[in-house]
């Protein structure tokens, strides 16, 4: 028989507050989606940047040298989408793409700096060799490069 | 620090898993311990209310027992009175009828006194019984009072255990997510790494002889794995990655036969023979299985 003499009044405390605890639930997968979201935005971004700069590569009067910057360009490119293909199917880790990722980086901007240091020295020889300010080993030198 | 990583991941989860279930666990201890306050509350209540519902002084009733003695007594001395009165000189109907009334007032005062007393001692017992009730009746009712804390305050407790409970599955869920591969593994992805898997632990192959299992196989479902060989491993999983799911899944059920050891440090296992030998003539002797 239910009685309730000397009732011991509950506090709120007393009570399971499911509503806040669906909401904590919802906003943790909610919260959960967004980073996955945010994380391949990020990894699509950095992509995006780094064809953009695969495109600039540099260009000079040297032909070799600019059909090396293509060459290299092209190879970058190729290993690039290679490894967005093995990460978007689930091959290659994150993890494991980040760091080959950082280092294509890093190779390309060495290699393409050095391809502009090179363009600038052998745009400095031509121009001195055409306005004839250039001694005969020099242009000796500039014919075998 | 990979290896770190999914050992503090896995020490994590199962932290979270264990004072999760533990938290759980006390909700349910608590929800018990509230039933059981609130039946003890209830019963409490009922022994109270069977108590109350008796009425001490029912018990008291008219004293016979006085009356009885007096008559007893009216009775003895009346025929004392009789013998006395026929034995003297003066004979029993001189003295009869004093004695009769003597007797008489005295019996009565005894009756009236014996009466007086019983009634007062019934009266204290009465008392003293509706007195030890009523402190019985105050301790049940205490006692529902303690019982009502008591479940209120488990059910409280049960209450904490319960959210806290919930909060660790909330933890746990976002460890698990977390955990979760950002990139779904194809169908092809998913052979594939069954296939190296297989390979790498099962035969103990490097790289080389992945692909050189792989090679080896030639031709599969029009696909030719002929040229595997000579390919790095990005360009071999790239490979396998237009090939198939099926084709891949055939190649992984062919595995156990096929595979060759390219490692020079893998020693296949021996086979092993069942049963005990019986002697043929003329052949030496089998294994039965």
């Amino acid at each position: 028989m239910a009685t309730f003499y000397k009732y011991a009044e509950r506090s709120a405390e007393s009570q399971v507050n499911w509503a806040e605890i669906g909401k904590n639930m919802t906003d943790m997968l909610r919260d959960e989606v967004a980073l996955r979201e945010e994380k391949k935005a990020a990894i699509d971004e950095a992509t995006r940047k780094y064809a953009e700069q695969l495109s600039n590569a540099p260009q000079g009067e040297h032909v070799g040298a600019k059909e090396e910057a293509l060459r290299f360009a092209d190879q970058a490119s190729q290993y690039m989408l290679q490894q967005e293909r093995l990460l978007k199917s689930g091959l290659l880790k994150p993890k494991d793409y980040m760091v080959a990722r950082q280092n294509l980086v890093d190779g390309t901007t060495r290699g393409f700096q050095a391809m502009k240091d090179f363009s600038a020295r052998y745009g400095e020889l031509t121009e001195r060799a055409r306005t004839d300010k250039s001694s005969l080993p020099e242009i000796q030198a500039l014919a075998e490069i | 620090m990979a290896a770190f990583t999914t050992v503090a991941a896995g020490i994590g989860l199962a932290t979270t898993a264990a004072t999760t279930g533990m938290s759980f666990a006390n909700a349910g201890k608590q929800r018990r311990l509230m039933r059981e306050a609130e039946s003890a509350a209830d019963a409490a209540m009922q022994e109270a209310r069977k108590k109350l519902e008796v009425n001490v002084y029912d018990k008291l009733a008219i004293q016979k027992e006085p009356y009885e003695l007096q008559r007893e007594a009216m009775l003895a001395q009346g025929a004392q009175a009789l013998q006395a009165g026929v034995e003297s000189e003066r004979g029993a109907a001189a003295t009869a009828g004093r004695i009769q009334m003597a007797a008489n007032e005295g019996q009565a005062a005894i009756r009236t006194a014996m009466g007086q007393d019983l009634q007062q001692l019934e009266m204290l017992s009465a008392q003293e019984e509706g007195r030890l009730r009523d402190i019985g009746v105050q301790l049940d009712l205490e006692e529902v009072a303690g019982s009502q804390l008591a479940a209120a305050n488990a059910q409280e407790l049960g209450a904490q255990a319960t959210a806290q409970g919930m909060e660790g599955l909330t933890s746990l869920g976002s460890q698990l997510a977390s955990q979760a591969p950002l990139f779904e593994k194809t169908a092809s992805a998913r052979q594939a790494s069954g296939i190296e898997k297989i390979l790498s632990k099962d035969f103990g192959q490097s790289q080389t002889g992945i692909s050189n299992n792989l090679a080896k196989l030639g031709n599969v479902d029009g696909i030719d794995f002929s040229k595997v060989s000579k390919m790095s491993k990005p360009d071999l999983d790239e490979f396998l990655l237009g090939v198939p799911a099926a084709t891949l899944k055939k190649i992984k059920g062919m595995l156990p036969n096929t595979v060759q050891s390219f490692s020079p440090t893998y020693t296949p296992p021996a086979t092993k023979l069942t049963g005990t030998p019986a002697v043929f003539p003329n052949i030496g002797f089998a294994w039965n299985k």
